[in-house]
């Protein structure tokens, strides 16, 4: 079970002094901002993304009160900072939660396949009149879709059956027992996650969070066994990620065409700063972005120097130790660049 | 039998499998398919439902039916949609403008159209509807219509101009909670000429009765009494979501064998819809839950009510209870009540309405054009009540101090009225007489004798009632098993 404390300290033990503390709440929910994104490959945070898109502000902050209250973090003005106290036990769910890569297909994949279920269940007991527990219409458009690709619905039921059985034994077995009490078929409604947590005495959160995980390390055998898999392969959406904003690809396609920033900010009616921020969020996820046009390899040899010795993330701090006509935005650029260098470092060896 | 009489019972056959129709039913169809206006009641649960589906499946062109609760009209329409017939469905506030626009332009594809009153407001509706084929307009709650009901709903006054505008279809207006009064009121505001067909709204097969107690610890007791005695599907009510959610939780340590679930307007849809689904489908024992929960609600065996707060007034205790029992056999209704309860409903009168403070600012808001701010903050019903209210007023009125002062007084008899109806209810519970002839009074000059038992002040004891219907949980717990329960 992965328990929603552990993935907050984590987090913040991630974040510690460098981000305001609602910064992990903006990476739970999955915002397309280019701040939020350059956050996830700044510090690691990837897994998280996007995995708690309902999460509500109440209850993230009911959740920082409490451990304002075990004094396992302090509130800064403009952030915070960890204790000593704070612990968690991640183990290894990076390679079970991938909010990254599947935050925007996963819980769509999710409804399909409960919705799947539901209906080859009632189809195989004869039962015409259900009230589908999935109310997303281009859900159970895609649903009817499947029933009439696979004409003999006697063979599709136990191909489903079949498939969803294999994939089911290669998760841990309590995985696999919270997503099928979640299904419903035509004798037995699936149970909310309220409900699951209290037989399991575990918080909701813990629930949610579990879910995930296995919806992702189901997604990713099923995407690469594609043809043990082809029913369940089928509603993984094909609208993968994308990993920059609508507006930032935009200014991107400028970029390409050769046009400088102030012309795009004119074309676009668009402030200088958010075309800035649009710059950074293209070098932060775009690996083989060149940043030379807008930081010499001078100025970036110094800001890196500075990086190394300050050992923090802060703007502020980094800049107050470099010269005054570097500007904020060459060092967030740097910032996305070196990034990128460490990781294929850390890759390579 | 003439051939008319076999056609009908055929229809009812075919599209709603049942053989025979329920008292009443098959007078009001006749009524709406001889296209005469007509005002029904019917009881709760009885079916009033059938009383405009099975028409509009027969007749050509199109059912608009108007209903006052989003969640009952998505049930309704998934209700119908399950059972097979697509051509329905359901336009309401919650719908993206996208999605309305959508549906608008297809909306030749359906045969029925549920919808909010507030949405026959719009003029892309009116218009698209004026362009098809709409042959009944059906009016369900229409108690709402008039002032005199609890649920009065000021945008069900302006039905009779919509009625008018799509070229006087033929309407069907249905109650299970309109006194004589209210049904003079119904026609008199909808001004048609409309035929009455008016059936006893009383429920012969549930059985009233009141338990007071000193303390809330005692009503706690009592509860858990009561529900050791009946072994059978229970809905509990409550006023406040806190309170919903402290009793399951206090239910399912005292009764670990049984299925305990809760239910309110704060939960998330799709766990709102399995609860509701789990409810049907008799896995669940006891349900806690607001009035959030129930009017969508048509389980059939339904054996007992409970009340843990004061409702608002007589006329949702009504509703509210009448979910029990849809299938005929005895079912009982038990309101707890410890002195001071009505505390709770006139708190919550008080938050329904705007307050002087509201009012100034609305108005204000409105005469700077900056409505936004002022309407977000507001509640549904605060803002429907003035927006109706201020509208009609700037018709004949243009002094502001003058709307203020009319809406403050709009406001204030409002108040008045929702406040007897609280007082009603208590005198309802503190009463000697018999429970059922004083609930019932008010609807028809003659009340049924109960079919089982009547009510606590005419012997019956509700501690000696006891009903156990023997229902057993066998909910397989390993994944595989589910699996191959669902699939084998
Ligand atoms: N002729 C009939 N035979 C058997 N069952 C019927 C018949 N007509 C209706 N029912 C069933 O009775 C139940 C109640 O129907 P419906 O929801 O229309 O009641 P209602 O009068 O609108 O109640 P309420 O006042 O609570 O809204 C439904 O389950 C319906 O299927
Ligand atoms: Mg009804
Ligand atoms: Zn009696």
């Amino acid at each position: 079970m992965i328990h929603y404390q552990d993935v907050i300290s984590h987090m913040l033990y991630k974040l510690n002094g460098e981000r305001t503390i609602s910064s992990a709440f903006h990476i739970l929910r999955g915002k397309r901002s280019s701040q939020t994104l350059q956050d996830i490959h700044l510090f690691g945070l990837q897994p998280y993304y996007g995995i708690y898109p309902k999460l509500r502000s109440a209850t993230y902050h009911r959740w920082i009160d409490s451990f304002v209250s075990q004094n396992l973090i302090i509130i800064r003005d403009e952030s915070f900072e960890c204790t000593g106290k704070i612990h968690f036990q991640t183990g290894n769910l990076r390679d079970k939660i991938n909010g990254f890569k599947y935050h925007r297909v996963d819980l769509d994949w999710f409804s399909a396949i409960q919705l799947v279920c539901q209906t080859l269940s009632n189809i195989h007991k004869q039962n015409k009149h259900f009230i589908p527990v999935i109310d997303d219409v281009e859900i159970q458009y895609q649903v009817k879709q499947l029933m009439k690709k696979y004409r003999h619905h006697d063979q599709l039921v136990h191909l489903f059956h079949n498939e969803l059985k294999s994939v089911l034994e290669q998760i841990g077995e309590l995985e696999a027992e919270l997503m099928v009490q979640q299904f419903t078929g035509a004798n037995r409604i699936g149970l909310s996650k309220k409900q699951l947590a209290d037989d399991y005495q575990v918080y909701e959160e813990d629930i949610h969070l579990t879910t995930m995980s296995a919806i992702h390390q189901l997604i990713q055998i099923v995407e690469y066994n594609t043809e043990e898999y082809p029913i369940l392969n089928l509603f993984i959406s094909q609208k993968r990620h994308q990993s920059i904003t609508d507006s930032a690809e935009k200014t991107y396609r400028f970029l390409n065409n050769g046009l400088t920033l102030k012309e795009i900010e004119n074309i676009r009616q668009l402030r200088p700063s958010t075309i800035r921020d649009h710059v950074v969020e293209i070098a932060t996820q775009l690996e083989h972005f060149d940043i030379d046009s807008f930081v010499s390899k001078d100025i970036e040899e110094k800001i890196i120097r500075v990086i190394e010795k300050v050992e923090t993330r802060r703007l502020k701090v980094i800049k107050e130790q470099l010269d005054d006509h570097i500007s904020y935005f060459q060092i967030r650029l740097v910032l996305a660049k070196y990034n990128h260098s460490k990781v294929s470092v850390m890759a390579n060896g | 039998m003439d051939k008319e009489t076999i056609k009908l019972e055929d229809q009812l056959k075919k599209h709603f499998g049942f053989s025979s129709f329920r008292e009443g039913q098959k007078e009001i169809i006749e009524s709406v398919l001889d296209n005469q206006h007509t005002l029904a009641t019917l009881p709760t649960g009885s079916g009033k439902s059938i009383c405009y589906q099975l028409p509009s499946l027969i007749v050509e062109g199109i059912t608009i039916v108007v209903s006052p609760l989003i969640s009952l009209m998505v049930d309704q329409v998934k209700l119908l949609r399950a059972q097979g017939y697509k051509r329905v469905t359901a336009l309401n506030s919650l719908l993206s403008y996208e999605q309305k626009s959508k549906l608008l332009s297809h909306l030749n594809r359906y045969r029925m159209i549920y919808c909010s009153p507030e949405m026959l407001q719009q003029e892309s509706f009116i218009n698209r509807l004026k362009q098809l084929n709409v042959l009944q307009f059906v009016i369900d709650e229409a108690h709402c219509i008039s002032q005199w009901g609890h649920e009065f709903r000021p945008d069900y006054l302006r039905l009779k101009d919509v009625i008018e505008t799509l070229g006087e279809p033929t309407v069907l207006a249905l109650s299970a909670t309109a006194t004589p009064k209210i049904q003079d009121d119904i026609v008199k505001q909808l001004s048609l000429n409309m035929r009455k067909i008016i059936y006893p709204m009383d429920r012969v097969n549930i059985t009233y009765s009141v338990l007071k107690s000193d303390n809330q610890i005692e009503k706690q007791e009592q509860i858990i009494h009561l529900l050791e005695q009946a072994k059978a599907p229970t809905m509990i009510y409550f006023s406040s979501r806190v309170m919903t959610e402290q009793l399951y939780g206090l239910l399912q340590q005292q009764f670990p064998e049984r299925k305990v679930a809760y239910y309110h307007g704060g939960m998330e849809q799709q766990d709102r819809l399995l609860i509701q689904q789990q409810f049907m489908h008799d896995q669940l024992d006891i349900i806690c839950c607001t009035s959030a929960f129930g009017m969508g609600v048509n389980k059939d065996n339904i054996r007992l009510i409970i009340h843990y707060h004061l409702p608002t007034n007589l006329e949702s205790f009504i509703q509210e209870t009448g979910r029990a029992g849809r299938d005929g056999k005895q079912s009982v209704s038990v309101l707890l009540y410890t002195k001071g309860d009505e505390t709770i409903p006139f708190q919550i009168i008080e938050s329904e309405l705007p307050d002087d403070s509201e009012i100034e600012r609305y108005l204000h808001a409105k005469q700077e054009g900056i409505n936004i701010d002022i309407e977000s903050e507001l509640s549904e019903t605060k803002l429907r009540f003035l927006n109706y209210h201020t509208h009609k007023l700037t018709q004949t009125l243009t002094q502001q101090s003058e709307i203020e002062e009319e809406l403050k007084s709009f406001r204030d008899h409002r108040k008045q009225l929702k406040i007897n109806s609280v007082i009603n209810l208590v005198r309802w519970v503190n009463a000697e007489d018999c429970r059922r002839a004083l609930l019932f009074q008010p609807y028809q000059e003659h009340v049924r004798p109960a079919l089982f038992d009547c009510c606590d002040h005419c012997g019956f004891n509700i501690h000696k009632w006891e009903i156990d219907l023997n229902i057993h949980h066998d909910y397989k717990q390993n994944w595989r098993n589910i699996l191959e329960e669902m699939f084998q």
